[in-house]
Parts: structure tokens; C-alpha cells; sequence
């Protein structure tokens, strides 16, 4: 298995690597007459320049801890799969409802699903706490800040 | 000084002014306690709110959120023995044993005690340091901003919890974060990627509440425990106050924290957390019992926060005088006040005097509140935390969509919060804290404008940063910081020491 730090220089190279080549798409320029695409050209290289870096010295104190007490990529995934699905999958049907349906279907959805990320949420305590919300919603940020959000858009 | 000052009770004492730093307080307190919610993440969310205030009560309201909500996160350290933030990490190491001891309300008290003194030394030393760092500041050009915010970046990312390496990885990913949006100089749209709502950038508050609210759920959601509380029964009035002689005893260390504290958060990077590990440290060593240590001595308790509540306040020196940062949160304050049109700098306390002695005297009054708040809350906040985290966290996300979109009611942006939120934990998990990433995109445009018009002013010539002598001292610090950095990497990894912060 592939060293914690190799992830982390990895993920750097990517966007360090991304930043310098679409920096080219702007005019560079020269250093006393810098284009728009000087900056980022220079921090792209920099990144690129510490992800190399970060592979090929040591492992730090922290990557060496991460290494020790590693576990499997799916046993992660499988134990902490639940919340990250349902804190996603809330924020994304808060944009879409939000668009199509109004403030109250979309904080509904959003806290319902978010709720249900810890299994110790039964489906009667994420529907309480989701009314209860929608209420504050409506009170405080409807009528009390005067938020522009319709409560109920397109029916 | 006494007109200013005069000024400055004046503004802090309007009735408009004194409720909104009273709703600071109030807001951060009770933010500040819930676990799982720091200073950054309080902050964030209720920056869109002060984007109606006028300037200064705005900046009040924050300042009060600030102090109220590390206060706050004091409350819950001891009491959960869950930091909220690293500079509280060191307080969970006495004021848990202590809490478990029933003396949880006790040390509530001393800690909000040595937080208020810690406070007013930070203030005295306000009063004194900021005039003369202005006339400093008036011989600063472009080379030399560019070169302490390079400095100033590099201390942060460093010095902080974690691999020093990382910590300057993650500057570079806030940097060219700052870079997306239109190009002052030529007008181009830089990595917009045809999407208009990208062409004015992406809205600081977006990132903020991305990367310390969202980043936060996804980390905690289903793994923080249920706010089971150590200590149980009542926590009256009479429990809270400390026994006879404890004040007097915990002056020194309380003396010797805010010295430590005062002094380290003027430095750029250091900060709180450093001070408080820092009082820690000197007040094991300076006791004659150091094994109570760890087990619930007071002092540890008291030097710690005196420390980190001192550093909060110096820190604001170098934001408002010169406007560079020392951390995230101060990053965030900065990035407020260019909300509401104010360059942060020398011009500062020249232009805007009411703002900044009306802070000052703020800072004091605000802590004052806290202190008289607190006790009879102290009750209140031990059952508030009794509510568990499960029930907090779909909430508070709703406050951060909510948040977000108020800003320019637009739901593009609850969408540019989610997927900043997503790669901070990615980025987070593979160690690259977000703090760091949060000033490199505030610093970013700045260090860019800075960088042009210094290098188009000398002709290309890139020896000119080294040549003067303000910014020549600071590369030189800089490529030090460089040294030690790559020194520490080369050598061998040792295993972390025992008190390691758990984030920044």
C-alpha cells in the first residue's frame, strides 16, 4: 500500500500541475510587465515544486502516525460512508428544492437527510427536528431578517 | 492618548454600538459552546449578518463574537473535554481532571477570570504599540508589504499544529484560490471557467463557512460522542465560586500568561495556540509541585487562558495597523472590514479613529459582560450541552446554507460552499490544515497587487526585496523559517510530543 505522504503529494502535484498549465492560457508577460498569468504560473510551479518535496524527504511526524494506524481505504468508506451521503446529499437537495420548490421544502429535505447521517437518528426524530427547524426558518429568517427566499416557489 | 481614548468610550458606550457587541458576545458565547463549532466557524456564519451594520458595528459585533465564543470553547473544553480549537487544547489537560473532580464551575470561573485580566493587559499593550507600529508603517512600499505578508504567511503555516511542509502547501491552495475572478490590472476573468457567478471570485464567506462549518460536519457527524456530561447535578451560583486564596493564588501564573500572551500574538503566526502551550509549559516548570500538573492544578488552567485571551487582543495590532493577519480568524476580520470598503493599515487609525479606539474600549467592556453574563449562565450552558451533537450538526448546516445564500441570494453560492466544504476534508484528512488556506486567500490579492507593482516600480530587478533594508530584514527571516523547515524535514521523524494541538 501506497505511503499516506504519496496521497498527499499527489493530490498537491494535481493542482499545483492544473494551476501552471492554465496559467499559459493567459498572457505571462515579463517581470517588470507581469500579465494576468504570471502569478498563478509562479504558484503553480511552487506547489508542483513542494508536492515533489513532500515525496521525497521523510515522513513527517503526523504521516508517520497516519502510516502506524492505517486501515483499509473501504473500511473507512464503509463506516463513515452514512453521514458524508447524507450531509451531501441534504446540501444538494437544499440548491435543488431551493430552486424548484421554495425555503420550506428545501430546509425540510435538507435537515431530514442530514439527520439521518448519525444512525442513532430514528426517522420520527429527524422529521421533529426538521419541523422544528422549518418553523425557526420560517420565523426568524422569513419574517424576522426578511431573507429574499420565497417559502414556496413554482406550485 | 486621553482624547482617543475619550473617543473611544464614547463610540463603545452608544447605544447602537453597546447592543451590538452585547449580541456578539451574547451570539459567540452560545455558539462558542456547542461542541464542534469554533471561533471560525461562529464567525463565518454570522458574517453575512453584519453586512447591514455600519463598519464599526460591525467589526464590534465580530470582535465581541470572537472573545465569545473562545470563551465559549473554554467552557466546553473544561467541562467535555472536547477543544473546539487548538489554543484550547492545552486547557482540557487541567480543567477536565477538575471538572471531574466537581470543580468543573470553578474552573469555568478562573478561566473567564484569567481571560479578562489576560484581556486587559492585551488592551494596555493595544493602546501603546499601535501608534508607534503606524509610524512604521508609513515607511512601508510595495516590496516591503510583499515581503512581511510572505513572512507573515510562512509563520502561520509553520508554526501551527501539523507538517510545516503542509502547512505551506495549503498558503499556495489559498493563494491560487485568491487568484480565480476578474485581474484588477488586466481586467481578464481567471480560472472562471465560463461560469459568470466566478468572475468576481469566490465570496469569502463561501470559502470560510466551506472550509471550517462543512469540512467540520463531515469530520464529526456520527463520530462525536453524545454530550454525555462529567460532571452531573446542579451547578449553582455557589459552585461556581472558588475557594479562599485561589485568586491570589493563580495571579502569578496569570501575570506570566499574559506577558507570554500579549508579546507572542503581536508576532504574525504565533498566535494563541502558541501561548498557551507556552504558559503551560513555564507555569510546570515555575510550579513546586509540578505533578499535580495534568491532574487538575488551577494554574493550568488560569496561565493558559490569561495567555490566549492577551494574544487575541495584541493580535489585532498588526491586522488594523498594517493589515496583515497573524491567523485565520484575524484574516477574517480583515477580509469583514474590506466588506465594508475599509482598508485595513496605517490610514486605519487616522481615518476611522472612533473605529478603532471605540474597539479598544469594546474589547474591555465586552469582556466585562462576558464576566458578569457568565456566572449566573454558567447552569445554563452545562445543560445546553447536554444536547447532542446529532441534533446540532443538521442544524447547523441549514445556518450555513441559509448564511451563504443571504449573502447574494443566490443558491450558486450554497453549491461553491459544498464542494469547498468536500475538498477541505480531503485536504484536511491527507493533513493540509484549512486555516492556513483560509489567510493565503485573503493575503492572495493583496501579495499579487504588491508583488506587480513593486517588481513594475524597480524595473524587473528582484534583488530590490533584499536591497531595502525593512524588507531586506524580513526575506531574511523568511529564508531562516525556510531552513528550519527543511532542517526539521531532513532529519529524523521523532514521535509527536505528547500535546500535540488536534487542529488549528
Amino acid at each position: 500500500m501506497l505511503k499516506h505522504k504519496y496521497y498527499s503529494a499527489g493530490f498537491m502535484l494535481l493542482i499545483g500541475a492544473v494551476t501552471a498549465l492554465a496559467s499559459l492560457d493567459y498572457n505571462v508577460g515579463t517581470l517588470d510587465r507581469m500579465g494576468p498569468g504570471y502569478f498563478p504560473l509562479m504558484l503553480g510551479v511552487t506547489l508542483s515544486l513542494l508536492a515533489v518535496l513532500i515525496a521525497v524527504t521523510p515522513s513527517s511526524a503526523d504521516e508517520a502516525e497516519a502510516d502506524a494506524r492505517r486501515e483499509p481505504l473501504r473500511a473507512v468508506f464503509r463506516r463513515r460512508i452514512r453521514p458524508w451521503a447524507a450531509t451531501v446529499g441534504g446540501m444538494v437537495a437544499f440548491i435543488v428544492l431551493g430552486n424548484y420548490g421554495g425555503l420550506v421544502p428545501a430546509t425540510f429535505a435538507l435537515i431530514f437527510l442530514a439527520a439521518l447521517g448519525d444512525p442513532k437518528n430514528s426517522i420520527k426524530a429527524s422529521l421533529l427536528l426538521a419541523t422544528g427547524v422549518v418553523a425557526f426558518a420560517i420565523l426568524a429568517f422569513h419574517y424576522g431578517l426578511q431573507l429574499q427566499f420565497p417559502l414556496f416557489t413554482g406550485w | 492618548m486621553l482624547d482617543n481614548l475619550i473617543l473611544g468610550f464614547e463610540t463603545a458606550f452608544s447605544l447602537q454600538n453597546l447592543s451590538y457587541a452585547f449580541a456578539g458576545v451574547v451570539l459567540g458565547n452560545l455558539i462558542g459552546v456547542l461542541p464542534g463549532i469554533g471561533a471560525l466557524a461562529a464567525i463565518s456564519m454570522l458574517l453575512p449578518v453584519t453586512y447591514g451594520l455600519d463598519p464599526t458595528g460591525a467589526l464590534l459585533m465580530l470582535a465581541g463574537l470572537y472573545y465569545g465564543t473562545s470563551f465559549g470553547g473554554a467552557t466546553t473544553s473544561i467541562l467535555l473535554n472536547l477543544p473546539g480549537t487548538a489554543s484550547h487544547a492545552v486547557v482540557c489537560v487541567d480543567g477536565n481532571p477538575l471538572a471531574r473532580q466537581g470543580k468543573g464551575g470553578q474552573a469555568v470561573f478562573m478561566a473567564m477570570f484569567a481571560s479578562f485580566l489576560g484581556v486587559c493587559f492585551g488592551i494596555g499593550l493595544m493602546m501603546f504599540f499601535s501608534p508607534m507600529l503606524v509610524d512604521v508603517a508609513f515607511l512601508f512600499g510595495p516590496s516591503e508589504y510583499f515581503a512581511l505578508m510572505l513572512m507573515g504567511l510562512l509563520a502561520a503555516s509553520t508554526l501551527t499544529s501539523g507538517s510545516p511542509l503542509k502547512g505551506i502547501a495549503s498558503v499556495m491552495v489559498g493563494l491560487i484560490i485568491g487568484v480565480i475572478g476578474t485581474d484588477v490590472n488586466s481586467g481578464v476573468a481567471r480560472f472562471a471557467l465560463g461560469i459568470p457567478e466566478l468572475q468576481d471570485g469566490i465570496a469569502l464567506v463561501a470559502l470560510a463557512m466551506g472550509l471550517f462549518g462543512i469540512t467540520d460536519v463531515l469530520a464529526n457527524a456520527a463520530n462525536l460522542g453524545d454530550g454525555t456530561l462529567l460532571t452531573k447535578g446542579k451547578l449553582g451560583r455557589h459552585a461556581v465560586r472558588p475557594g479562599k486564596g485561589e485568586i491570589r493564588k493563580a495571579m502569578p501564573a496569570i501575570g506570566r500568561g499574559s506577558a507570554i500572551g500579549g508579546v507572542l500574538g503581536i508576532l504574525p503566526g504565533a498566535g494563541g495556540t502558541m501561548a498557551s502551550f507556552m504558559s503551560y509549559a513555564i507555569e510546570k516548570k515555575a510550579s513546586r509541585t509540578p505533578e499535580r500538573f495534568g491532574r487538575g492544578a488551577m494554574e493550568g488552567v488560569s496561565g493558559p487562558e490569561a495567555a490566549n485571551s492577551s494574544a487575541a487582543i495584541t493580535a489585532f495590532i498588526p491586522t488594523l495597523t498594517l493589515g496583515i493577519p497573524g491567523d485565520a480568524v484575524m484574516a477574517l476580520m480583515l477580509g469583514a472590514l474590506m466588506i465594508h470598503n475599509i482598508t485595513p493599515g496605517p490610514q486605519l487609525m487616522v481615518e476611522h479613529p472612533a473605529m478603532f479606539w471605540g474597539l479598544l474600549i469594546s474589547f474591555w467592556l465586552g469582556n466585562l459582560m462576558l464576566m458578569v453574563l457568565n456566572i449566573p449562565l454558567i447552569g445554563v450552558w452545562v445543560k445546553l450541552l447536554s444536547v447532542p451533537y446529532r441534533l446540532i450538526y443538521p442544524t447547523v448546516l441549514f445556518l450555513i446554507a441559509v448564511g451563504v445564500y443571504s449573502t447574494n441570494n443566490n443558491l450558486f453560492d450554497v453549491g461553491v460552499v459544498l464542494f469547498i466544504g468536500v475538498f477541505g476534508y480531503i485536504a484536511a484528512s491527507l493533513g493540509f490544515q484549512p486555516a492556513p488556506l483560509l489567510m493565503g486567500f485573503i493575503l492572495g490579492p493583496m501579495m499579487e497587487e504588491n508583488f506587480r507593482r513593486a517588481l513594475l516600480l524597480s524595473r524587473g530587478d528582484i534583488l530590490m526585496f533584499f536591497d531595502r533594508p525593512l524588507s531586506g530584514s524580513f526575506m531574511a527571516v523568511t529564508i531562516l523559517m525556510l531552513a528550519t523547515v527543511a532542517y526539521k524535514r531532513l532529519r529524523r521523524p521523532r514521535p509527536a510530543p505528547q500535546l500535540s494541538a488536534t487542529r488549528s
